[in-house]
């Protein structure tokens, strides 16, 4: 599976805009996104998935135009925000049901491999920041798709948990699958994709004085 | 999967959120507190109840549209929803449907009861029930609308009513004529409640498909 991406652009009404974003990603590859916060990372990952509208360039996932198309990226993305995407006043197992009936997956045993099936009673209000982390990557992590959108996975969580999650990603990329994860944290992975901002020349009448964000690949 | 979302936002409603309870406290309350405003052997009090009743519906569906979406929008479970495998409108759809079920459906089966303080004779209040039945749902779908609106707005509670007020006022107009209407015929009301539901039907079959452009713009 090849995911390319070529001069992506998109952007927010409030101006801020991604340009000419190109990467590729195989099989069996992980990308970390990199850069200054506010640089756009999260937007890319969010244009990626499709929900923000991209206004120019292509991606193409095997050859085949998926620009646009939440529907066909949601059989081919696991997406896993900011947000966890829980209901504090729901359980641990309340808040996952209703996910996974709703994506038709059975409930696998990841919450036991994660360590956390002893929260499966508990309200989220009572869990900590780390251990929601854990239940929102559980309900990515329990049937993943081909490629892994993961936006700061391993933030809140402490050095065992990050390494759980590290021990999923690299299995996921070793059954074939790829993941493009925006992170300040290390990582070892084969791609690294670099943001950062500079600001339009002030001939451009239409887009003056908006940040955009220019790209390199190492 | 649309089963399994239905039943997601009819327990977060009935249960969790406490929208149902909430929406169904809110029409007791007002209705009673309302009806000893007025003199009870007045002749006008029979007439007061039907439109109290809907003004307390449409007001009860209005409190609880703003969590429609915002609260899914709040804590990211709306980007999950939206690469579900169920299209965004019929998301909307739903999340109308239960908001009626758990709003609109209680009010209709406690009516009977609350139609007791305003002695309305039995013919109206089964014209009142049925037109409930009918024209409630188009409060729901209005609502969806609003809420696709604001959702990402900090001050959405204010600027829903006031966007979403107008498209009420079909559905409330005809649903309290066809109460009081001064020629009591079954052509009147028949016509009436035909109305009703043809408003409903357009709202169900238009707004889910604007709601959806209105929660793309609003991620924009």
């Amino acid at each position: 599976m090849i995911l390319k991406i070529t001069n992506l652009g998109c952007g927010y009404s409030s101006g801020f805009s991604l340009r000419d974003i190109s990467l590729n990603l195989n099989s069996g590859e992980v990308l970390i996104l990199k850069g200054k916060n506010g640089v756009g990372k999260t937007t890319l990952l969010r244009a990626i998935m499709g929900l923000i509208a991209i206004n120019v360039g292509q991606i193409t996932i095997d050859g085949t135009d998926v620009t646009n198309k939440l529907d066909i990226k949601g059989e081919i993305f696991s997406y896993l925000g900011h947000l966890n995407g829980l209901k504090s006043h729901l359980t641990v197992s309340e808040n996952l049901k209703l996910w996974f009936d709703i994506f038709g997956e059975s409930n696998s045993n990841i919450l036991e491999e994660f360590g956390i099936s002893d929260l499966i009673n508990k309200k989220v209000s009572e869990c900590s920041s780390g251990q929601k982390r854990m239940i929102g990557l559980a309900r990515v992590f329990n049937s993943p798709k081909r490629v892994l959108l993961l936006d700061e996975p391993m933030v809140g969580l402490d050095d065992t948990n990050k390494k759980k999650i590290q021990n999923k990603i690299e299995e996921h990329v070793k059954l074939g699958g790829s993941a493009i994860l925006a992170s300040h944290g290390t990582f070892p992975s084969n791609k690294t994709f670099s943001l950062k901002t500079s600001t339009i020349p002030t001939s451009s009448s239409l887009n003056e004085g908006k940040d955009f964000v220019s790209n390199f690949m190492v | 999967m649309i089963i399994a979302l239905l039943k997601r936002e009819l327990f977060l409603s009935f249960t969790a959120n406490g929208t149902a309870i909430l929406g169904l406290g809110f029409f007791i309350t007002v209705v009673f507190v309302s009806a000893l405003g007025f003199d009870t052997n007045s002749t006008d009090f029979k007439l007061i109840g039907p439109s109290l009743i809907w003004i307390t519906a449409l007001l009860s569906a209005l409190l609880s549209a703003k969590n429609l979406i915002q609260d899914d929008f709040r804590d990211g479970s709306l980007d999950i929803l939206l690469i579900s495998p169920i299209p965004l409108e019929l998301i909307l759809a739903l999340k109308a449907a239960a908001h009626w079920i758990s709003i609109g459906l209680p009010i209709i089966v406690i009516c009977p009861l609350v139609s007791i303080v305003f002695t309305i004779p039995i013919d109206n209040l089964l014209i009142l029930i049925i037109g409930l039945f009918l024209g409630t749902p188009a409060l729901s779908f209005i609502a969806i609308l609003g809420a696709s609106l604001t959702f990402s707005l900090r001050r959405s509670s204010i600027l829903m009513p006031i966007l979403i007020m107008p498209f009420y006022i079909p559905t409330l107009v005809f649903g309290i004529k066809i109460v009081n209407f001064t020629e009591n015929t079954n052509e009147y009301h028949i016509n009436g409640l035909l109305i009703l539901l043809a408003i409903t039907l357009l709202s169900m079959s238009v707004l889910p498909f604007a709601a959806a452009m209105g929660v793309k713009s609003c991620l924009k």
